[in-house]
């Protein structure tokens, strides 16, 4: 571990490739999965004899299934991620800080450098920040605390709301749902539990920070939002990591309930660096009359294989899925989404963007199912990517299964270039090539940045703009 | 011998053998044949788990009791010869180029325009072309498509008969339409009828392939391969006619070289499952391609079309229009791939898939892929609709005093004319109207 990243990042125009060496994990952690390592990890958290279960049965799952191949995924098969060169477990601190003042100082001053305790007293109603491993910080505010709010790591939720917690977790996605589900239900650690009671409106976004700092690290946090009828809830995660010459690998399980009136928001500003794996299952279930929004930003990694879902179970319930997707050069961002509407007058809207640069992929891939007897239901798809040089490649796989006549569904896509006219313009009102050719991706980006929250905007502009650098001339 | 059943020939190794020694065919052949065979016994049936075949019920496509040939048919005058289960869907007098035939195995007419044959236009059987245009044959057929594909044209590979090669020498343009027409009528009996058209530089030609059966149970598993050369034209329409309990596959790949243009129509009536893979490969710089699509299924139809218009060289152009109307429990699925390679610089490529249910029951589920590695792309787009007929639309006519069933069958008609208008010949626009006719039921 320490490779130095310094000399590794230093043209990569990648903000936060450096790592800490002074790091020491509590635990020692070891390489490669097996029982052992799965029981050793509940053993460490003192779990309760189902959760256990849950993990072994999970991790029997992981030994069956096969690797994804074909139409689902970006073809992992060809990278060599090698899963017995992983930490499964690498756990941070002892204990977790109550007060930003208890955090270690190494720990600290990676979140420090990232803006994280800044971020929290500017404009959230909670920040939890996860290290490795383990959540070592967090915190709400207090008069959401007074309402019911719930928010706190995934693991103090099973002890502190054992019956709340069992009731949900798992149930959206199941542990055999797909290979990667798999390992993550086997091995998870840390992530964001929050539950939001009838009626409660939170104005402000609660924030998770999602941070890898060791080398062949794997990260599997575990994220469960149940926002109970008539509340609102807009939670938003960023994730970074160390640029190292080996890979890393992130596979997180986010499970959503979304009830009867409610509505959750759930952004992603994915910029982790380019050696690691992201390979996440998301899934929202969405009740009657309710609105169900991902807003997914996919910047950073290696491989991104990520579809955010939304079931859509009752009827008037709404779901949406903005998908932002760059892909640099060695970047393959496999993102997308499905909207399953499986209850009569339900709604849809999915709305992708991709730029490609360099040596860079970006496929979208997307499924828009209605369900026999899921009459009114109204649905579109709306992909559109730009490629910026002749390296780059975009592809666009939607599927759509309509099993009922009584619907309005449409899909359309379109791949394009940058525009030489528009580049043309630009550059005879005396902007230079590149700052034309930013000011172009921008515009293009545009209809998904303003759903952002101005700060989170602000950084993703910035993050474009990072990623355009030395991309046109 | 009064009383004793002639047994039908079983689908094996010896049948290939039997098939090409009825056509006395060149030993190359045979050999190819053989090495066909060996392909298909060596591929898997399709995964019902794969994202190609998940939404196609291949639990009854067995090959069981499957006759692999049927008895020999003669030769016949013209088509009123034929048997009148087939004569009822052709006209005898038509304003054709040349036409070949079909019965079963055997193709049991030919003929073809004299002054075409004077310009060196050839138009045969592709059982006698093996033998009278050997080097035609030998170099040209199984190019676009190969026996390695998958199961079925391994199977067709080894077991083609009949067939009709359409050769056009360099400049000469051909007028009027050249037909081929594959007729089914021996129960549970498979035939391959294989279509090569090769077009040298600078010709044309518009092509009609009828594939018709009366409503038997059987297997039509067909091919076409186009080859059209520098500056070519090449248009093709297939009717598929067939009765519903039969099941079709078929395999069309077009090559187009330099400037070359193709114009395919896809016209899906009949059958009971219908898979069709139509693949156009622009390989020379300006070629052109538009397909065309119009399905009507109903029952329980089910009509499954993979295409893929594939950008191989700079300047190249395509544009896919399908449209599917979809009555009963029928179900469709379309796969479409636009594959612009790295150095087709400045293609633009368009799919545009709409999908009209009728029904409750119907299911519509298209899948238009984009891949796009080229980045001096002009324009690649593609948009997809499944909806019912548009109530509004209803509401409309039937204030101006037209009956809601009326005015639903207007808008289905003004929904496929968009297509049927684009047909290069009436008399198939009139055969397409008839089977709709009969399944809107009037």
């Amino acid at each position: 571990m320490g490779t130095k990243i310094e000399d590794v990042t230093k043209d990569s125009g990648y903000k936060f490739g450096w790592n800490d060496p002074d790091f020491k994990a509590v635990n020692e952690p070891v390489k490669g999965l097996s029982k052992d390592v799965v029981l050793g990890i509940s053993e460490l958290k003192d779990e309760p004899a189902w959760m256990r279960d849950f993990r072994l049965k999970a991790y029997n799952h992981w030994l069956e299934r096969p690797m994804p191949t074909g139409f689902w995924g970006g073809n992992i098969q060809n990278y060599d991620l090698d899963f017995d060169d992983i930490y499964y477990y690498v756990k941070p601190v002892a204990e977790q800080g109550k007060t930003w003042d208890d955090v270690p100082a190494e720990i600290k001053r990676t979140f420090d450098k990232l803006g994280i305790p800044e971020a929290e007293r500017k404009f959230l109603s909670g920040v939890e920040a996860q290290y490795d491993s383990e959540v070592v910080y967090h915190n709400i505010r207090e008069d959401l605390k007074k309402q019911g709010v719930i928010f706190m790591d995934t693991d103090s939720a099973l002890r502190e709301h054992p019956d709340l917690f069992r009731e949900y977790f798992g149930t959206i996605i199941p542990p055999n749902d797909n290979k990667f589900a798999s390992l993550n239900s086997a091995v998870w650690s840390g992530g964001s539990f929050i539950y939001v009671p009838k009626g409660v409106k939170v104005e402000m976004p609660l924030q998770a920070y999602f941070r890898i700092n060791t080398e062949n690290m794997g990260q599997f946090e575990r994220t469960l939002i149940i926002a109970d009828e008539g509340s609102d809830i807009h939670y938003v995660e960023g994730c970074t990591a160390p640029t190292y010459s080996s890979d890393s690998l992130h596979s997180a399980v986010v499970e959503i309930i979304v009830k009867k009136g409610a509505h959750v928001r759930y952004t992603t500003i994915q910029n982790w660096s380019d050696n690691v794996f992201n390979l996440v299952t998301k899934r929202m279930a969405v009740y009657g009359e309710a609105v169900g929004e991902w807003v997914d930003g996919n910047l950073g990694s290696k491989l991104t294989m990520k579809y955010p879902s939304t079931y859509l179970l009752e009827p008037g319930a709404h779901g949406e899925i903005l998908s932002l997707a760059m892909a640099g050069p060695g970047q393959h961002q496999d993102a997308g989404g499905k909207c399953i509407h499986a209850a009569p007058y339900t709604t849809s809207v999915i709305n992708s963007k991709s730029v490609s640069k360099g040596s860079g992929r970006t496929s979208y891939r997307g499924q828009l199912k209605v369900y026999p007897g899921a009459k009114g239901v109204k649905a579109t798809v709306r992909c559109d990517a730009l490629l910026l040089d002749e390296e780059s490649r975009s592809d666009t796989y939607p599927l759509m299964d309509i099993d009922e006549q009584h619907v309005t569904i449409g899909h359309e896509a379109s791949v394009s270039k940058l525009g030489e006219d528009q580049l043309f313009y630009l550059m005879s009102r005396g902007m230079d090539e590149a700052e034309a050719a930013k000011m172009i991706v921008n515009g293009f980006v545009e209809p998904i940045v303003k759903e952002l929250p101005m700060e989170y905007a602000v950084e993703l502009n910035r993050l474009i703009e990072l990623q355009m650098e030395g991309s046109v001339g | 011998m009064t009383g004793t059943v002639t047994a039908l020939p079983s689908l094996n190794r010896d049948a290939v053998e039997a098939l090409s020694a009825r056509f006395g065919e060149p030993e190359w052949l045979l050999k190819r044949r053989l090495e066909a065979w060996r392909l298909f016994e060596e591929a898997p049936m399709p995964d019902p788990l794969s994202e190609e075949w998940r939404r196609t019920d291949v639990s009854n496509m067995s090959l069981d009791g499957l006759a692999p040939f049927a008895p020999p048919r003669k030769a016949i005058e013209s088509v009123a010869g034929l048997p009148a289960e087939l004569a009822v869907f052709l006209d005898e007098n038509e304003d054709l180029a040349g036409r070949i035939v079909q019965h079963d195995s055997d193709v049991v007419y030919e003929t073809l325009d004299q002054d075409l044959a004077a310009k060196d236009v050839i138009v045969t059987s592709l059982q006698s072309a093996a033998r009278e245009h050997e080097e035609i044959v030998r170099d040209s057929l199984f190019t676009a498509v190969t026996p390695a594909e998958w199961k079925y044209l391994g199977l067709h590979g080894a077991l083609w008969s009949g067939g009709c090669l359409v050769y056009v020498p360099k400049g000469v343009e051909v007028e009027l339409p050249i037909e081929y027409v594959a007729g089914l009528t021996a129960e549970r009996t498979g035939i391959f009828p294989h279509l090569l058209i090769v077009a040298e530089a600078n010709s044309s030609v518009t092509v009609i392939q009828e594939e018709i059966s009366p409503e038997i149970t059987g297997l039509v598993a067909g091919a076409v391969e186009v080859i059209a050369r520098e500056g070519s034209n090449v248009r093709f329409i297939d009717v598929q006619r067939l009765g519903k309990q039969v099941q079709n596959f078929t395999t069309m790949r077009v090559l187009l070289s330099k400037d070359a243009s193709f114009q395919g129509i896809l016209l899906g009536l009949g059958g009971e499952l219908t898979k069709t893979r139509l693949d156009v490969r622009m390989d020379g710089e300006g070629s052109e391609t538009e397909l065309l699509g119009l399905v009507f299924g109903d029952g329980d139809q089910h009509f499954a079309y993979d295409t893929r218009q594939d950008h191989v060289a700079p300047r190249t152009e395509s544009d896919l229009l399908f449209k599917s109307v979809l009555d009963d429990s029928a179900s469709f699925i379309w796969n479409g791939v636009v594959e612009v390679r790295r150095g087709a610089t400045e293609s633009a490529a368009n799919q545009t898939n709409r999908n009209l249910l009728l029904s409750d029951k119907a299911s519509a589920s298209p899948t238009p892929i984009l891949e796009i590695s080229a980045y001096d792309v002009a324009r690649c787009s593609h948009g997809a609709t499944v909806g019912p007929v548009d109530d509004e639309l209803i509401f409309y006519l039937q204030s101006r005093g037209i009956p809601a069933d009326e005015a639903q069958e207007m808008l289905v008609d003004g929904f496929f004319a968009e297509v049927l208008e684009r047909v290069p010949s009436e008399r198939v626009q009139d055969r397409v109207r008839a089977v709709l006719d009969t399944k809107l039921g009037r």
